[in-house]
């Protein structure tokens, strides 16, 4: 039976070359664009799978109730108090990312990325693979334990364990010997290490850096991160009982320090607002990509609805036969959709192939590389098939029970006409393809006009012809480059910052409410030199700003935002002291953004140092950049000859911050053309068709005196209403879904009628030149040729 | 074997009831050979529609091998068409995208008669057909005559008890139409009832009982001479 169906299905996709051509090709397209997007989003959910016991380890997060910062940063003690203390800790242990480590090879120190301090117990809590020695293979302080990758690289094809290598730790020369080689990391896991190391080094480093000499033991140390692997079933509510427990006792009842419990699952999507230096993913880009998806195969699935019940007429005589011959609803049912499903299938190796051919473009737009996981190919081929067939077997279902339902004597009489109901709803779908398409267009546009807007928009300071020097780190040598540059006449200042503008990071400070010291307020703090201030163009309120004449600005001069004003209830703010390291209020600025567009103007305190410049702005003479470019190298060379000279322009630091915004218009905006181009296959097909089985009635209307613009009209009419009901519905949710995401901004755009108005001009531009030159065509057939046909 | 009482059938326009068939008594016992006769418009097709299970009468009873038909459940008509009754049409319609062997073999697999059976029945009767040759070509590559060979060929495949003919030789030059006709003819021999509407007097003639049909009333109803 089914190679009875597999017979007529391929004849009749081979006579009708042109229909099986375009549905092919909308169908191919629309699964490759799917299949990249579903790469992307399988990858991005498959973070943290490569741990088979991951519903049990957690990493403990720290929030301060203070600023309000949830932050991964715990202290080292931690790890081993709970695993004391709590009796559904089965495993506990801390890790600290450990920074200028090197081996040495070849004489050569060659800089390790992902150095891990850290104790044995780690083995547990994940399950990495040692190959060789296991148990207690880090107990010792100078132990490491390699990945294969390192490994290979230091000792290659040779067995390491046992051997010495020479390393250099905290500015120290140590010898290590090689404990053990665990399995590399899978890529899609938040937890990376190229070696283990002992938690010694670490703890080291803390002490030799940070006054507090004990960071073994202080509660208050959070440079750590805990993670924890628990009993099966964890009582939740329990540990987080235990938890405030153990906080009351070791912080005592005022400091508002809340350890909780994060599994690792969510570790990867669900860490948007937790300070972690840990790779995130973000969930709700991948919903949107998702939506994206699940739209364009709508439209694919639309697209093959309509064609095959249009072209379908041809295929009524055949049902109409296999029905006389005893064929029921249900084998005929059977038969198209099965004909639906090989047509789907016949395309997944094109569309594979398409989406092979799309992937490098993908990548630059989605600015990640789409890596193909081992672990994840059985998921890829089952969602890609199960997609397929579901493709198939959807837009089978309409086609198949509409043909199933037709009448054997109308079908036999030759008297199927392409019926009302069946092209309203023909039409619907149509119009559900340009609601869709509509709606990318203007969601393209609203995405666009939010991000020229948020590259545009004055945030209260100069906002161009200024650029950012990366001191890398923070040295004595900034003052003398800042006095350099600023000699230069195109320049017009020139001044030091903790942050370049607008900040990507922020610091919270828990300040005492002022007349009240048990209450705290936060306010976000920012640390500019004399000149930066001046520099950014950020404009004083009241008062004054740092100035080296009062020489003592240094120590307890501050200025305060508007915001901050308001929040600590000052009036008359000048000379007000606050309370921060004893100070005064020396004068108050008017808000400026702080952040980008997305966050609200925070509280701000500004303080001047010297000794937090990262970022020196420069403020030159509009169109001299290329003169200054030059000079400014040339001084940073005097001061940090090794140091690669790094900068960039406030816009293009703009351009960077808001990448996200312009990566989605590009990816809505292909999406929208992607839609077009499949809608538009679509409707090619279809007004050819309508054309072909209204032949008579054209050469019926032409007999009766209609003039060739009479029928072009006809037919433009009917297609213009599409356009504009399409074009109408597509407003509601377009601005609905675009509202919610512009609320992820605090400052933002109105979204514009003429928005709309232009998605409706472009689809009606696609929609009616193929209108017209197809019934442009029928028009022209000669009507003694048309009636011929019966 | 079929029995046809007070049959009517009839569209209702907006205020005005147009019959095509009214009060159509009828008895073809096993083994007749009966052509229908009448003007275009009589409702010869729809009376053969009716008698076929593809059309209901709007009222009056229909036995069809003693069962009440009028009364038969869609899924009981499709086995009748499995079965029992096979079709043969003016326009031949036979499937274009299978060849003439896929097209013979077509009531077969609704039927669910197994791969090789099948072979052995399409073979035997292409062979008898004189067909063997022309079982790869498709409907396109063959003329009319050679069209309506597969047609009858596929009608009677499954052994039915009735077959019913539109109009067989309608499209097709006398001589072709001839030999039709002399197949029908000879199946009818082998004891197959068959029924056929036609304009052609000279084709009446192959059967045993000519019915005349005008305006919906049966006028006439003779055996052949």
């Amino acid at each position: 039976m089914f190679k009875n169906y597999l017979a007529s299905a391929l004849r009749f996709l081979q006579r009708n070359k042109l229909f099986a051509g375009i549905n092919i090709m909308g169908l191919s397209f629309a699964l490759a664009a799917s299949f990249i997007i579903l790469l992307f989003v399988i990858n991005e959910l498959s973070y943290n799978t490569c741990f088979k016991d991951r519903k049990q380890v957690y990493r403990v997060l720290n929030y301060n109730d203070e600023v309000k910062v949830t932050d991964e940063g715990t202290p080292y003690i931690l790890a081993e108090n709970l695993k004391d203390e709590f009796p559904q800790v089965k495993y506990a242990t801390s890790t600290k990312l450990m920074r200028g480590f090197s081996i040495k090879l070849n004489e050569e120190f060659i800089p390790i990325d992902k150095v891990i301090g850290t104790d044995s117990e780690i083995f547990n809590v994940f399950d990495i693979v040692v190959v060789g020695q296991q148990g207690y293979i880090l107990d010792e302080p100078n132990s490491i334990v390699l990945s294969q990758e390192q490994a290979q690289k230091f000792f290659p094809d040779k067995d390491p364990v046992g051997k010495d290598l020479v390393v250099q730790v905290n500015d120290k020369e140590e010898v290590f010997v090689v404990k053990g080689v665990f399995k590399n990391i899978p890529v899609n896991s938040t937890f990376q290490a190229d070696c283990f190391i002992h938690s010694k080094w670490p703890l080291e480093w803390i002490n030799g850096r940070i006054k507090d000499r004990n960071a073994e033991t202080n509660w208050r140390s959070f440079y750590w991160q805990t993670w924890l692997f628990l009993d099966k079933n964890p009582d939740i509510a329990l540990l987080n009982e235990q938890f405030r427990a153990l906080e009351k006792k070791v912080y005592g009842e005022e400091e508002k320090y809340d350890f909780f419990l994060q599994n690792l699952s969510d570790v990867y999507l669900g860490s948007r607002e937790v300070n972690s230096g840990l790779p995130k993913g973000n969930r709700k880009n991948i919903r949107i990509f998702s939506a994206i998806a699940v739209l364009i195969i709508i439209i694919a699935s639309l697209n093959y609805i309509i064609l095959s019940t249009a072209v379908s007429t041809g295929r009524s005589k055949e049902i109409g036969i296999r029905k006389t011959n005893g064929a029921n609803r249900q084998s005929i049912r059977k038969q198209m959709l099965t004909e639906s499903v090989i047509l789907s299938v016949l395309v997944l190796p094109v569309a594979l192939f398409l989406a092979w051919l799309g992937k490098p473009y993908a990548e630059d737009l989605f600015q990640t590389k789409l890596l193909i996981f081992k672990s994840n190919i059985a998921i890829y081929v089952t969602v890609y098939v199960v997609l397929t067939m579901f493709i198939g077997v959807v837009s089978g279902l309409y086609t198949s029970s509409f043909l199933s339902k037709l009448n054997v004597i109308c079908i036999l009489n030759n008297s199927v006409r392409t019926g009302k109901r069946k092209s309203r709803i023909r039409f619907a779908l149509i119009v559900v393809q340009l609601i869709i398409f509509c709606s990318f267009v203007s969601s393209t546009l609203i995405i666009r006009s939010q991000y020229k807007f948020a590259l545009s928009k004055n945030p209260g300071y100069n906002n161009e012809n200024v650029l950012f020097v990366d001191m890398g780190k923070n040295s004595p040598d900034s003052k003398v480059f800042i006095n350099n540059i600023k000699a230069y006449p195109n320049i017009i200042s020139a001044g030091g910052a903790i942050d370049a503008l607008p900040m990507t990071g922020f610091w919270p400070y828990p300040m005492e409410f002022p007349g009240d010291k048990t209450k705290k307020v936060p306010i976000e703090l920012l640390a500019v030199d004399y000149d930066f201030v001046e520099t950014m163009g950020i404009q004083i309120l009241e008062g004054r700003s740092f100035s080296r004449e009062f020489g003592s600005d240094e120590e307890n001069s501050y200025l305060l935002n508007e915001k901050a004003v308001e929040l600590l209830g000052l009036t008359n703010p000048i000379g007000k002291k606050i309370d921060v390291v004893e100070g005064t209020v020396i004068g108050v600025v008017k808000d400026f953004n702080l952040h980008s567009f997305h966050r609200d103007i925070p509280p701000l305190l500004i303080v001047a140092s010297d000794g937090f410049v990262m970022q020196v702005a420069v403020h030159y003479k509009p169109g001299t950049l290329v003169n200054i470019l030059p000079l400014i190298k040339a001084e940073w060379e005097k001061i940090a000859p090794d140091q690669p000279f790094k900068y960039k322009t406030i816009d293009e630091f703009k351009k960077e911050i808001y990448s996200e915004e312009r990566n989605l218009s590009v990816i809505i905006s292909i999406s929208s053309l992607f839609s077009l181009l499949v809608a538009s296959f679509g409707l090619f097909g279809l007004t050819l068709f309508m054309v072909k089985t209204q032949t008579k009635e054209i050469g019926v209307k032409k007999v009766l005196g209609s003039t060739e613009r009479g029928i072009v009209l006809f037919f433009l009419r009917k297609n213009f209403v599409m356009v504009i009901i399409a074009s109408i519905l597509s407003v509601p949710p377009t601005i609905f879904i675009m509202n919610r995401w512009l609320s992820n901004f605090s400052f933002k755009t109105n979204i514009e009628w003429w928005i709309f108005a232009f998605a409706f001009i472009v689809a009606a531009f696609v929609v009616l030149p193929t209108v017209v030159y197809h019934s442009y065509r029928a028009s022209r057939i000669n009507p003694v040729e048309a009636l011929k046909y019966e | 074997m079929i029995k046809l009482k007070n049959i009517d059938k009839y569209y209702d326009a907006k205020f005005q009831r147009t019959f095509i068939l009214k009060g159509v008594d009828l008895d073809v016992k096993q083994g007749e050979f009966v052509t229908i006769m009448g003007p275009s418009g009589a409702g010869k097709s729809t009376l053969l529609n009716i008698i076929g299970l593809l059309d209901e009468p709007n009222a009056g009873d229909y036995y069809f091998l003693d069962e009440p038909a009028h009364k038969i459940k869609e899924k009981q008509k499709v086995q009748y068409h499995r079965s029992h009754i096979g079709f043969i049409f003016q326009a031949f319609h036979l499937i274009d995208e299978l060849n003439v062997y896929e097209n013979i073999e077509t009531p077969l697999v609704y039927r669910g008669v197994k791969g090789k059976e099948r072979k052995a029945m399409v073979a035997d009767l292409l062979d008898r057909f004189n067909m063997v040759a022309k079982k790869d070509l498709f409907p396109n590559q063959l003329s009319g005559g050679q069209q309506q060979l597969v047609g009858i060929a596929r009608a009677i495949i499954g052994n039915p008890k009735l077959l019913l003919a539109d109009e067989p030789t309608g499209n097709l030059h006398s001589e072709q139409g001839e030999m039709i006709m002399r197949l029908l003819k000879k199946l009818n021999e082998e004891g197959m009832t068959i029924i056929q509407v036609t304009h052609n007097e000279d084709f009446a003639q192959y059967g045993t009982r000519i019915v005349k049909l005008v305006d919906g009333l049966i006028e006439e109803d003779l055996p052949v001479q």
